[in-house]
């Protein structure tokens, strides 16, 4: 290969050298800094969720409502716990196959199905939620309002998180594409 | 291959993560994280490495992989300047003014023509990183000649 200008001073930088210790404490899970906070942040909901679990029953009248409205209670917390378990598997997995044009085509992949599970995940948690709390409930005028503007809170952020992710979506098909023009 | 040998070839090969990180990264934050996360998926896929392969390509095909497909904090872009910022990333150790320059002006690059960039000056041969990248030899020499003249652009626009 020519003798390249820029080859020769790429060739003095230096990177700092960690410590094979340092090297070997990166290999633990509770180390890697996006797991951690999908882990920080499963952890938090699911205590959450067991306290309301656990006085939702007496406190906001499980007790006197219908055995399936539970179910669908029960049912959209559990689904969105195990979208959390999904987006920690994503992140944890091995990404790499054949080449890193093959390796970005299956992260795209699989970052589309879980924008639409993201989606999915948080509809059904949402729906049941309120599903729940609307249940048996008298609606006047004023508790329609305000049922109105809840459900355009939820459904301005469903679509600002479905946003976010389509941006994630389509910023690996851009990479991808630029490997493939010439 | 086994653990204790990947632990070796790791560290002695822990300079291709530095430089990946190191071109990606402009916060002393960011480059430690996405220094973490290549390793830990380095760790996690060193089972599938067979050898047909030198360990570096293999290396590289993950940080790249990692890097790009990673999703970093929304940091302000960053321009040429005279001074740098005290919080900015001091994890290259740029021996003199033409090195600062030459990594600034990869920085500029777009996020495909930063690892072509680094594949090539770090001395991999065409067929080589034709095979990290997944693309044809032929396309990659078009590419490196057009982003070499890119680069030439940024630091004579930047002097």
């Amino acid at each position: 290969m020519e003798n390249d200008p820029l080859k020769s001073i790429w060739k003095g930088l230096d990177t700092p050298q960690k410590t094979e210790t340092a090297l070997i404490e990166m290999f633990k899970e509770r180390n890697h800094p996006v797991l951690k906070a999908i882990k920080k942040q499963a952890i938090f909901e699911l205590v959450a969720f067991t306290l309301f679990l656990f006085c939702y029953f007496s406190m906001f009248d499980g007790m006197k409502k219908p055995f399936f409205i539970n179910i669908i209670l029960i049912v959209a917390i559990a689904v969105n716990m195990l979208h959390h378990f999904r987006g920690y598997q994503l992140q944890q997995k091995f990404r790499a196959s054949n080449s890193l044009k093959d390796d970005l085509n299956n992260f795209a992949a699989k970052l589309k199905s879980y924008q639409l599970e993201t989606l999915f995940s948080k509809i059904i948690w949402a729906g049941g939620l309120m599903v729940f709390f609307t249940y048996n409930i008298q609606f006047t005028t004023n508790k329609w309002w305000a049922f109105a503007a809840i459900v355009l809170v939820l459904i301005a952020q469903l679509f600002l998180l479905n946003k976010n992710w389509a941006k994630r979506v389509v910023q690996i098909n851009n990479i991808i594409k630029e490997l493939e023009v010439a | 291959m086994s653990e204790k040998q990947f632990i070796q070839l790791l560290t002695a090969n822990q300079g291709i993560i530095g430089k990946v990180c190191s071109i990606y990264c402009n916060y002393k934050e960011d480059y430690e994280d996405l220094f973490q996360e290549i390793t830990y998926q380095a760790y996690k896929g060193f089972a599938s490495f067979r050898g047909e392969a030198k360990f570096s390509t293999w290396l590289y095909r993950i940080a790249l992989n990692t890097a790009m497909s990673s999703f970093r904090k929304k940091r302000p872009q960053l321009d040429f300047v005279d001074n740098l910022p005290d919080d900015l990333i001091d994890t290259t150790k740029p021996n003199n003014d033409e090195q600062q320059q030459l990594m600034y002006a990869i920085k500029q690059l777009n996020e495909t023509d930063r690892a072509l960039i680094t594949l090539y000056l770090d001395e991999l041969s065409y067929a080589e990183i034709a095979a990290i990248i997944g693309i044809s030899e032929n396309n990659v020499g078009v590419k490196i000649n057009r982003i070499k003249n890119k680069l030439y652009e940024i630091l004579s626009n930047g002097k």
